[in-house]
């Protein structure tokens, strides 16, 4: 009696440990990619790889944005072999890379460095290094209901990059249409996300929020700083942009004919296409009057987990989706972000421009000048998921109402000691 | 002791033991073996400093310290609250109420929805210009910002709690209710004694064990909550619900800090064993 016991205490324990299969049925390997797309973003890219490997099966495994680097965190931290590829935020490539989740994938430096737009090869190295393909790349640009305008009097944009409009002139045309019917004036895509407001702490002369060695001491406690979150506080306690909306809801506030005004990436531009009803049209991202326009880039890169079960597979299929111009392109059909792979690229423009028609005038000419003379990087640090989190927070404390000063020294405060456990680590901040 | 009576002994004791394992393997795996890794992970060397260097660490940062006073805070409102109208809805809808299934079906539905679900109908509920703002404007009411003022988050974050902690808590006490003899309500009865005096002199005696067991069985449950806060606030606005389980799942999953984790779950497990411990001291809990 005492061994059935037994036998049943190691079946139940077995049952734990046991891990799902890396082979199917039929003999072919199994690879599962982890990301936080919307379902059937890379369904045509993966028919396409599959084609080209019938012994590869490669099994997706979509998860929401802000649960995406948890997931990485917990399932590759915890070296689960059955996550073989994942989708990489560039900025967090040297925090993934330092905690060894990433493949050092730098003998395909010089492969990647041929097929994709120069930035992108930057925004996946870190000391010396490469650690992921570059997938897709961004941007932003000022998106606007051509109907609320037009009830309102105000003149349309111009598409071309001298036409950009300062953010002072947005929100005072953005003022207008919501007099005369607009729910709101303005609204961002990444709404108290450091991807979207960098680019306004930088127009007005603002830092990045890091520097020193190895970008690991806080700098967000400053006249600059302080200055753009009193606009960006401004903006939300007059109502002219709205609270307490979440960044998934921001894009359907837009599409559903509330906004004038709406400072959002490319990948929007399908969703906004299918929209019936939806009369917009696209001009280049504001900037603030005395300063310089700039604009966010980097979009998502795919990176091999350390501890895939099959490293040679999922590294393929990670070319396939970056250096291959098929395969890269068949990754833009339902999530329309430009390619990082230059081959792509062009078709991706051209198709967009075919589909948007008058919506995406001058789209092409727009968005090559913004990616090569006014895109930043986010800063590329090991401290950056911790300032990421924190900041972004500090900006939703500010658009609810929260005091700009006394939440940016809070900022400051806490991000000196988050940064402080890497500085420990790290002495003299080769990171 | 006759060998059949040793035999019948070993039999009963084998019984209890297959029938007791799939409970202790659940509370070895589910429990204990993450207790101990917490306190292992908390313990870990971080180079060449002292071994309480993570807890000294821990209880430097402003943010942990806030998230401890923002827990004890919430237990202090959540948990009174919750059982207070629990226990109020028990004894009404053991009542002779018309419909009262339906009443009760009613009360308990929200625990059947899943909590990530009631969160995300919560966080539209509760937008500053969403519906439940709408329908105060409409009466004459100001808009409440629940959820992104400080001053209103915490107790949002109570309401959504309770509305599904509240009907759970309460079938446990109405099963209890049913557990009293009618006889001590009709001695009382004849003995002159009010609604009032039968449920502080009748019901209230007769509920101490299903009591004891939902303060503590609530405590704890609410010092793990959650799904709610990461969902609605993710611990803001200004760290006005920045429970200490955020706390411990930030650490652990966003910013990979496993030590400082590891060592937010062991304060937690040892607030948690403290509060319970007092409570049962407290609390009479033998008849």
């Amino acid at each position: 009696m005492l061994s059935a016991v037994l036998a049943v205490t190691l079946a139940a324990t077995a049952c734990v440990g046991r891990t799902s299969s890396t082979t199917a049925d039929d003999g072919a390997r199994i690879i599962r990619f982890l990301h936080s797309q919307p379902t059937g973003t890379f369904s045509a890219a993966i028919k396409l790889f599959e084609s080209q490997h019938p012994d590869v099966r490669v099994e997706e495994q979509p998860v929401p944005f802000d649960d995406l680097n948890a997931q990485v965190q917990a399932r590759v931290g915890a070296q689960d072999p059955s996550i073989d590829v994942f989708a990489a935020d560039p900025p967090r490539v040297p925090s993934q890379a330092s905690r060894g989740f990433l493949t050092d994938v730098s003998d395909d430096a010089q492969a990647i460095g041929q097929a994709v737009v120069k930035p992108a090869l930057d925004s996946v190295s870190w000391n010396g290094k490469v650690w992921a393909y570059p997938l897709w790349t961004s941007s932003s640009f000022l998106f606007y209901n051509r109907d609320l305008l037009a009830k309102a009097g105000v003149q349309e944009p111009g598409p071309a990059a001298p036409d950009r409009l300062t953010w002072e002139q947005v929100v005072e045309q953005g003022r207008k249409a919501q007099q005369s019917g607009a729910r709101y004036a303005l609204g961002f895509d990444q709404v108290d996300r450091y991807f979207q407001l960098q680019p306004l702490l930088a127009s007005a002369g603002a830092g990045d929020g890091l520097t020193g060695a190895g970008g690991l001491w806080p700098d967000v406690d400053d006249a600059g700083w302080r200055r753009v979150m009193d606009w960006y506080a401004g903006l939300h306690s007059s109502r002219l942009a709205p609270r307490g909306i979440s960044p998934q809801q921001m894009p359907e506030v837009f599409a559903s004919g509330q906004l004038a005004y709406f400072v959002g990436g490319p990948g929007r531009i399908g969703q906004f296409l299918k929209t019936k009803g939806l009369n917009f049209g696209m001009a280049p991202h504001p900037y603030f009057a005395g300063g310089k326009p700039v604009t966010p880039t980097d979009s998502w890169a795919v990176g091999v987990s350390r501890y895939s079960s099959h490293p040679r597979d999922a590294r393929a299929f990670a070319r396939f989706l970056s250096l291959d111009s098929a395969g890269a392109l068949a990754t833009t059909g339902k999530q329309t972000l430009p390619p990082a792979n230059k081959v792509a690229y062009d078709r991706y423009v051209a198709q967009t421009v075919r589909d948007g028609g008058r919506s995406v005038t001058g789209f092409q000419e727009l968005l090559t000048h913004e990616l090569d003379t006014t895109a930043r990087h986010r800063p590329r640090t090991v401290g950056y998921v911790d300032f990421e989190t924190t900041i972004n927070k500090t900006f939703s404390d500010i658009r609810n109402g929260a005091d700009v000063p006394e939440s940016l020294r809070a900022a400051q405060e806490q991000l000196g000691q988050l940064l402080q456990r890497y500085r420990d680590l790290d002495p003299a901040g080769h990171s | 002791m006759t060998s059949k009576t040793r035999s019948a002994r070993r039999s009963m004791w084998t019984t209890a033991a297959i029938m007791l394992l799939p409970a202790i393997v659940a509370l070895a795996l589910l429990r204990l073996w993450p207790s101990i890794s917490a306190i292992v992970g908390s313990l870990q060397p971080q180079g060449d400093r002292p071994v309480w260097y993570t807890f000294a660490r821990l209880f430097a940062d402003p943010t942990f310290l806030n998230s401890l006073k923002v827990t004890l805070l919430f237990s202090v409102i959540v948990n009174p609250l919750q059982i207070a109208l629990a226990l109020w809805l028990a004894v009404t809808l053991s009542k002779r109420v018309p419909a009262v299934g339906l009443w009760r079906t009613l009360i308990l539905l929200p625990v059947a929805v899943p909590q990530t679900v009631s969160a995300i109908v919560w966080a539209v509920a509760l937008r500053p210009e969403g519906p439940l703002n709408a329908v105060a404007n409409a009466v004459g009411l100001p808009s409440v910002p629940f959820l992104i003022s400080p001053s209103t988050a915490l107790l949002s974050i109570v309401v959504v709690c309770s509305w599904v902690g509240v009907g759970y808590w309460m079938t446990f006490l109405v099963a209890g209710i049913k557990d009293i003899p009618k006889s001590l309500y009709e001695a009382a009865s004849i003995d002159g004694a009010g609604p009032w005096r039968s449920f502080r002199y009748v019901t209230l005696p007769g509920l101490r064990r299903p009591l004891m067991f939902v303060l503590v069985a609530d405590t704890v449950s609410n010092f793990l909550v959650f799904a709610p806060v990461q969902i609605l606030t993710q611990g803001g606005p200004q760290g006005s619900t920045d429970l200490i389980m955020n706390q411990v799942f930030e650490r652990a999953y966003v910013t990979g800090d496993m030590a400082t984790a590891s060592a937010g779950t062991v304060v937690l497990i040892a607030i948690v064993l403290a509060v319970v411990t007092l409570q049962f001291r407290l609390l009479p809990g033998k008849d």
